[in-house]
């Protein structure tokens, strides 16, 4: 088991950096000049104002050598600094990524607690009445577009009915918890600062709807589909047979089986959501990862592109080796070697 | 609805409707009330103002900075009023502005105001060779004379030098502050000065705000300086929160809980003109989009040719644009927005105007040798535009309004950056694009116009143009310069490579209790007057 953790680990390394490699020549590649994207009209006339801009960024140097470069950052666990924010990358991470950890994790909890009851109870009652509804939410949920129910939800929830907080991480005049992890909730609970706290939940439950939409979708169906498929397995016909009750049958039976497609879809989502969020990010006004990335990508940052990349692919790997992890748990059948 | 997820939706609806939405932290110390503002700060990069060259950071740096004049409101902007200068004179040769200034004006660190101050903030605005640092191409130096009076010493004349001193980017700082922590005037302050990162969190400033904190994509928040030398602001804190989406401004603004919405798009304001518990402020805004044209044959024979230029801009049906924005814009003869020196009224562009004649463009065309029309392609970018309407519609109906004249215009949409990089490169046949004012002064527009930056792009070398450009810049009569501006203009209209297509309004949504907010362009508003009921 370890010897397979440290081979995943050197596995690890190898991939994170080819995505850099992979984003920094992509990056490079897009017909986009940072120049334009950086400076403006008049200043991009100006020979010796673009030199200083090319200096200061490191963009007069050969590619290879600002590769070169990052990695040498990277060495001494730095990741340079970002042209957008003009600060340590390290520090943008700082601030961002938690935002985001915060939104992703709620959101896939949420997408956790009803797909997959959803998903378990359309199984069992193959063809029902529960099974048409869930089909529908899991179709209507991965079909929706996100940026289309973020505001809609907003409409709806906030500004009509009034039944939720407004956008941001916090509302107007809450100044955010003494930074410990950057996770507001957290901190906020840290410091026993309750207010504070429950603000920061309020905060947290509508863009985390709304970001779980598509994932409960993917997990109701993959349940469900999973599960259809344990249930007709000859080993719960068996313990059909010596007579254990249906509820023991599905629980202790077929829902651990049926969970690992589940658990690989969830890891998958967590690590897109990481990124992915810009749609639900930007419409709650939500100072994330995913906007941050945006931002870097459409202004031709290219230290906080590498930044962000380097970041998710740690991110994303990690996960998928902590789901391959939890298939042994699941399934005892399963060996690392 | 399942029984297992009812009741888990009633606990986090419930948990949501429990958070507080009553402001609780972060009351202003000694009395007055905190203005919300919901802002979209995406482009903003830095709040210093000698690098600075965003919307966002043009807001902080007008309200925590004082400049020497500024213009007088945003409907007089030709006319320039003392604020840290109390008098200035102009050399006859137009090379030297002398400035008396305000005696006995403290910084927010308790500092006093010297000509030291301003020696150091126009200096290192030209030495750090930022994004703004050419609006100092003509300081040649800047003289002090005693502790109140200095003297700015130009290359040549140049009659927009109290425009640019008005702007945002030379913000007079608090030189001995900036320079404890790291910040440089010397002649490679762009190696030496180490300020910014300090500079995006604090001021260092005199003017009726201190900036207290910057989280990048979060909230901006400036307290008012209890030292301002006009006597302390109403309004006691700016909480300038940064939302990006339009629409969620919108139900922001609608729902109180901000108190100023600055981008809310037209269409969304339509929707708002009924709601009681709104405020629609209208601003004219000096931002323009346009059409280039290659000057050069060989990138297109037929648009080189004036009278086909011409025909173009008597087929666009301009008044048809200004519908497409619901009524909220203006059109200018030429890149050069409504209200500036030259071009100061409505009626003035209508003078200058090309009139929308589609027989007299024909008649042209066949003059051009190109009676039955011709093709060209058109690059725009995709996405909003500044002035309020998007490129990709204004392009279409560029392409239409020309199709009644035999040209066929091929809409090539481009990611904006992407279109801007090719335009750049200067081998573009035609291209739609914008125009966002740097300083507030004619020759920013006919510089780019006629001198540098489009010019070239479009291929246009034209030495009479030139000449008179060079002249209008230099000449400090307002008069005689007003003039000369309407001039070249006529001669854009004429000649030129341009077909200016839509000068947007500025609508800010506010809540009814704000009094005192008024739109200002470069920079969005001063605070100092504002006043929340």
């Amino acid at each position: 088991m370890s010897r397979y953790v440290a081979r995943r680990l050197g596995l690890m390394v190898v991939a994170v950096l080819g995505v850099t490699l992979i984003s920094f020549v992509i990056s490079h590649a897009v017909p986009a000049d940072p120049i334009v994207s950086n400076l403006g009209q008049q200043a991009s006339q100006r020979p010796e104002i673009v030199q200083a801009f090319k200096e200061k960024w490191g963009l007069d140097r050969p590619l290879h050598l600002q590769y070169l470069a990052f990695l040498a950052n990277l060495a001494r666990g730095e990741l340079g600094t970002s042209i957008n924010t003009r600060r340590a990358i390290t520090k943008d991470l700082a601030q961002f990524l938690p935002a985001t950890l915060e939104l992703a994790t709620t959101a896939v909890l949420f997408a956790l607690a009803a797909g997959v009851p959803l998903g378990i109870f359309a199984a069992i009652q193959r063809d029902g009445p529960v099974d048409h509804v869930a089909r529908l939410v899991s179709l209507v949920g991965v079909s929706i577009p996100i940026f289309w129910l973020a505001t809609v939800s907003l409409v709806l929830f906030y500004a009509t009915l009034h039944w939720t907080v407004g956008p941001g991480r916090l509302g107007p005049q809450v100044d955010a918890p003494a930074r410990l992890t950057g996770l507001y909730t957290v901190d906020a609970a840290v410091a026993a600062d309750w207010k504070t706290f429950r603000d920061a939940v309020a905060h947290l439950v509508l863009p985390g709807l709304v970001l779980a939409s598509s994932v409960m979708g993917l997990v109701t169906r993959v349940t469900r589909s999973s599960m259809l498929d344990a249930l007709s397995q000859d080993y719960l016909r068996t313990a059909r047979a010596k007579g254990l009750p249906e509820s023991g049958i599905v629980a202790r039976h077929a829902l651990k089986n049926a969970l690992i497609p589940t658990v690989t879809v969830l890891g998958l989502a967590y690590g897109g959501l990481l990124s992915g969020a810009v749609m639900t990010e930007t419409i709650f006004a939500w100072p994330g990862l995913g906007r941050y990335a945006f931002q870097s990508a459409v202004t031709n940052d290219f230290p906080a592109i590498m930044g962000v990349t380097f970041v998710i692919g740690v991110m994303y790997t990690l996960v998928n080796l902590l789901v391959d992890l939890l298939y042994g748990w699941l399934d005892p059948q399963i060996r690392y070697s | 609805m399942n029984r297992w997820s009812g009741p888990a939706i009633r606990v986090l609806i419930a948990l949501a409707v429990t958070g507080p939405s009553q402001p609780v932290l972060g009351q202003p110390a000694g009395g007055g009330k905190t203005l919300i503002m919901a802002l979209d700060q995406s482009d903003v990069k830095t709040l210093d103002p000698g690098r600075e060259f965003e919307f966002g950071a043009a807001f902080v740096d007008l309200n925590t900075y004082d400049t020497l004049v500024a213009h007088k409101s945003p409907k007089e902007l030709n006319t320039f009023v003392p604020v840290l200068a109390t008098e200035w004179k102009i050399s006859p040769d137009g090379k030297e502005y002398t400035f008396k200034l305000r005696p006995n004006v403290k910084h927010a660190s308790g500092n006093p105001f010297t000509a030291d101050d301003v020696k150091f903030s126009l200096t290192r605005l030209k030495t750090l060779k930022g994004n703004p640092g050419w609006m100092m191409d003509p300081l040649k130096e800047v003289v002090v004379i005693d502790p109140m009076t200095v003297k700015t010493v130009l290359n040549e004349s140049f009659a927009d030098w109290l425009a640019v001193l008005s702007g945002p980017n030379s913000a007079i700082m608090d030189a001995k502050l900036a320079k404890e922590h790291g910040a440089s005037d010397s002649p490679t302050a762009d190696k030496d000065d180490k300020a910014e990162e300090w500079l995006n969190q604090h001021s260092a400033g005199g003017g009726p705000f201190i900036l207290k904190s910057w989280q990048k994509n979060n909230v901006i928040i400036m307290e008012r300086n209890p030292n301002y030398w006009k006597g302390p602001a109403k309004i006691a804190k700016i909480e300038a929160r940064d939302v990006p989406s339009p629409a969620t401004q919108k139900l922001q603004v609608e729902n109180g809980d901000v108190d100023v919405a600055l981008n809310v798009t037209p269409d969304l304001v339509a929707a708002m003109r009924n709601n009681k518990n709104v405020k629609i402020q209208i601003g004219q805004s000096l931002d323009n989009m346009y059409m280039g044209m290659t000057m050069d044959p060989a990138l297109h024979p037929e648009l080189a040719k004036k009278e086909v230029r011409q025909a173009i801009r008597h087929a666009v049906d301009r008044e048809g644009i200004i519908k497409l924005t619901n009524g909220r814009a203006v059109i200018g003869p030429a890149v050069y927005p409504i209200g500036v020196l030259g071009l100061e009224t409505q009626a003035d562009a209508d003078r200058l105007n090309p009139k929308y004649d589609l027989a007299k463009a024909k008649e042209l065309l066949a003059r051009a040798g190109v009676p039955n029309g011709f093709k060209f392609p058109l690059k725009y970018g995709t996405g909003a535009s500044p002035a309020g309407i998007t490129y990709e519609s204004v392009a279409q109906k560029v392409q239409s309004d020309l199709k009644k004249i035999g040209i066929d215009v091929q809409l090539v949409p481009l990611e904006f950056s992407v279109m801007l990089t090719q335009y750049r490169a200067k081998g573009e046949i035609a291209v739609i694009s914008y125009n966002q004012p740097d300083y507030i002064g004619a020759s920013d527009f006919t510089g780019q116009m006629i001198l540098h930056t489009w010019a070239p792009r479009l291929r246009w070398d034209d030495p009479k143009a030139k000449e008179m450009a060079r002249k209008a810049d230099a000449e400090i009569d307002p008069k005689r310069r007003s003039g000369m501006y309407k001039e070249i203009l006529a001669y854009l209209v004429e000649n030129g490579p341009y077909v200016n297509l839509v000068q947007g309004k500025a609508e800010v949504v506010v809540r009814p209790n704000i009094q005192g907010y008024e739109y200002l362009p470069l920079g969005a508003a001063r605070i100092y007057p504002v006043v929340k009921n």
